[in-house]
């Protein structure tokens, strides 16, 4: 192979961009397309990224707030008792007549009172793990009782002088179960 | 090369794990050293004596001097503290240790108040005739002997209390010379507890002996008593099962109330007026099905069983 002359540059450069193969060349506009592909690119790992801070946001902000109102009027229930360390714990079925009563609404605070210590490692240390079990399933051994009593009502729903029992027996339930929780907090808070 | 180094790199890290989590289990940790601890302080005989102990076994005795004496073993990390004087005292370990470590004898006056508060411990009660309140809230709880009043609370262990069979109360006003010497037993051999109060969550609750009055609550557990003859009863469980058993006719007022849970009572035949009703369980007596009675108040009734939806079973022994 002969080498061009050293005072000839441009024709060496010109000779060697002509020997490159014709479909190596970008065609017009590829490189505008290539930004804009890259700029959109951009904007949704920003969306992206946007959505999953506001979504941690939400479910910071949910876990610290510390009282949420009642989800509906009928319903004493926060979406703490249902939704976080003992989903479901307590019925959403209540009776109006339940709904009524103030030791429901009480005994489903002092629930929740009792999950915020839980998260407090100096007022729950020295709490042993079966205790803590104990609680919850009293209420929930409870909330099996009241369930049993709620069903009684419907068989016996033409009889008032049966009905009026069985309410008293929700009533009767609910007191215990609230007296258990309050006994059991302040049981606990002095170890 | 790299993926073997990789491997080596990954096995090594899931021993570690796993070897850190053997060390930190309660069966390694229960090897920990303890040391022997003792301590003695004066107080008057009456005084109220608080104990606290957040875990390991806790054996407490009634004595006739007028002193508190403690002995044992406690778990490395834990301190002996007392606090007070001759009115009173307050005393245990605090710190963190493990559950089983501490192993305390305390020797407190037999006429002494006694307050119990624990997390996990064991708790042994004997020889003791003042005032016992013991709340404990996983551990066992075991009282023997006569106190003129007993409160037990227990979220998740058993209760068990031995009272005496005899009939005769001690009073806190008698002289030292007429309360319990160094045998507890022998103390309590003629005494009845005064008034007995115990509530745990799902604890079984088990009372034997001579008691004047009691008063039983529990969501889960079972109740089981047997004196002759009983004391006049309050029992209240959620879902718990009752056993009562005497040999005696009932001369005090019976009152058992369940939800779920059913009742079983043996006593002699003939006893008394009674008044049992399940709403929607069976209703037994001898083996045959009854009706069951309406609940309505009145002082003449000794017996009062209600539930809910458990069954109701009464045995009657022939007299001897």
């Amino acid at each position: 192979m002969t080498m061009p002359p050293d005072d000839a540059p441009d024709t060496r450069l010109a000779s060697l961009l002509d020997a490159l193969p014709r479909e190596a060349t970008p065609p017009a506009g590829v490189w505008s397309r290539v930004l804009a592909a890259e700029r959109a690119r951009r904007g949704r790992r920003r969306l992206g990224i946007g959505a999953a801070a506001a979504a941690l946001a939400v479910v910071a902000a949910w876990g610290a707030w510390p009282a949420r109102p009642l989800t509906r009027a009928t319903s004493p229930f926060s979406a703490t008792v249902s939704g976080d360390m003992t989903p479901g714990i307590f019925s959403r079925a209540v009776l109006p007549e339940e709904a009524r009563d103030p030791r429901l609404r009480a005994a489903v605070q002092e629930f929740e009172a009792w999950q915020v210590a839980l998260t407090d490692p100096r007022r729950s240390f020295g709490w042993p793990n079966a205790a803590r079990r104990a609680v919850v399933d009293a209420v929930r051994d409870t909330e099996a009782e009241l369930a049993a009593v709620r069903a009684a009502l419907v068989v016996h729903a033409g009889d008032e002088a049966r009905r009026q029992i069985l309410l008293d027996h929700l009533t009767t339930l609910r007191a215990l179960q609230l007296e258990q929780l309050q006994r059991a907090r302040v049981l606990l808070d002095q170890l | 090369m790299r993926a073997r180094s990789f491997a080596v790199w990954h096995a090594a890290t899931g021993w570690l794990v796993v070897l850190s989590m053997l060390a930190l289990s309660p069966s390694s940790a229960m090897t920990q050293h303890t040391r022997p601890v003792h301590g003695g302080w004066a107080v008057a005989p009456t005084a109220p004596i608080k104990l606290h102990v957040a875990s390991g076994d806790v054996l407490v005795t009634g004595w006739s001097r007028d002193s508190v004496h403690l002995e044992g073993e406690m778990a490395e990390g834990e301190t002996l503290f007392a606090l007070g004087a001759w009115g009173g005292l307050k005393l245990g370990a605090e710190g963190r240790t493990v559950r089983g470590a501490s192993r305390l004898r305390v020797f407190v006056p037999s006429r002494a108040d006694l307050t119990v508060r624990s997390g996990s411990a064991a708790v042994e009660v004997s020889g003791l005739l003042g005032a016992v309140d013991i709340g404990v809230a996983d551990g066992s709880v075991r009282v023997e002997g006569a106190p003129s009043t007993l409160t037990i609370e227990a979220l998740s262990g058993d209760v068990q209390v031995e009272a005496p069979n005899g009939t005769r109360h001690v009073s806190r006003g008698e002289t030292a010379n007429t309360a319990p010497a160094a045998s507890p037993n022998a103390a309590s051999a003629a005494a009845s507890i005064g008034a007995l109060r115990v509530r745990t969550t799902r604890g079984r609750i088990t009372v034997r002996g001579h008691i004047q009055a009691a008063q039983l609550a529990t969501v889960s557990g079972v109740v089981d008593v047997s004196a002759a003859p009983l004391p006049a009863l309050r029992v209240s469980t959620v879902s718990g099962n009752v056993h009562l058993v005497t040999a005696s006719t009932l001369t005090a007022p019976v009152q058992v109330e369940t939800f779920g849970g059913s009742v079983y009572v043996t006593r002699p035949r003939g006893t008394t007026t009674e008044q049992l009703h399940s709403d929607t369980g069976e209703v037994m007596r001898n083996g045959q099905r009854v009706a069951a009675t309406n609940i309505s108040p009145s002082s003449a009734v000794l017996l009062t069983v209600r539930s809910f939806r458990g069954t109701i079973v009464v045995n009657d022994t022939v007299p001897r």
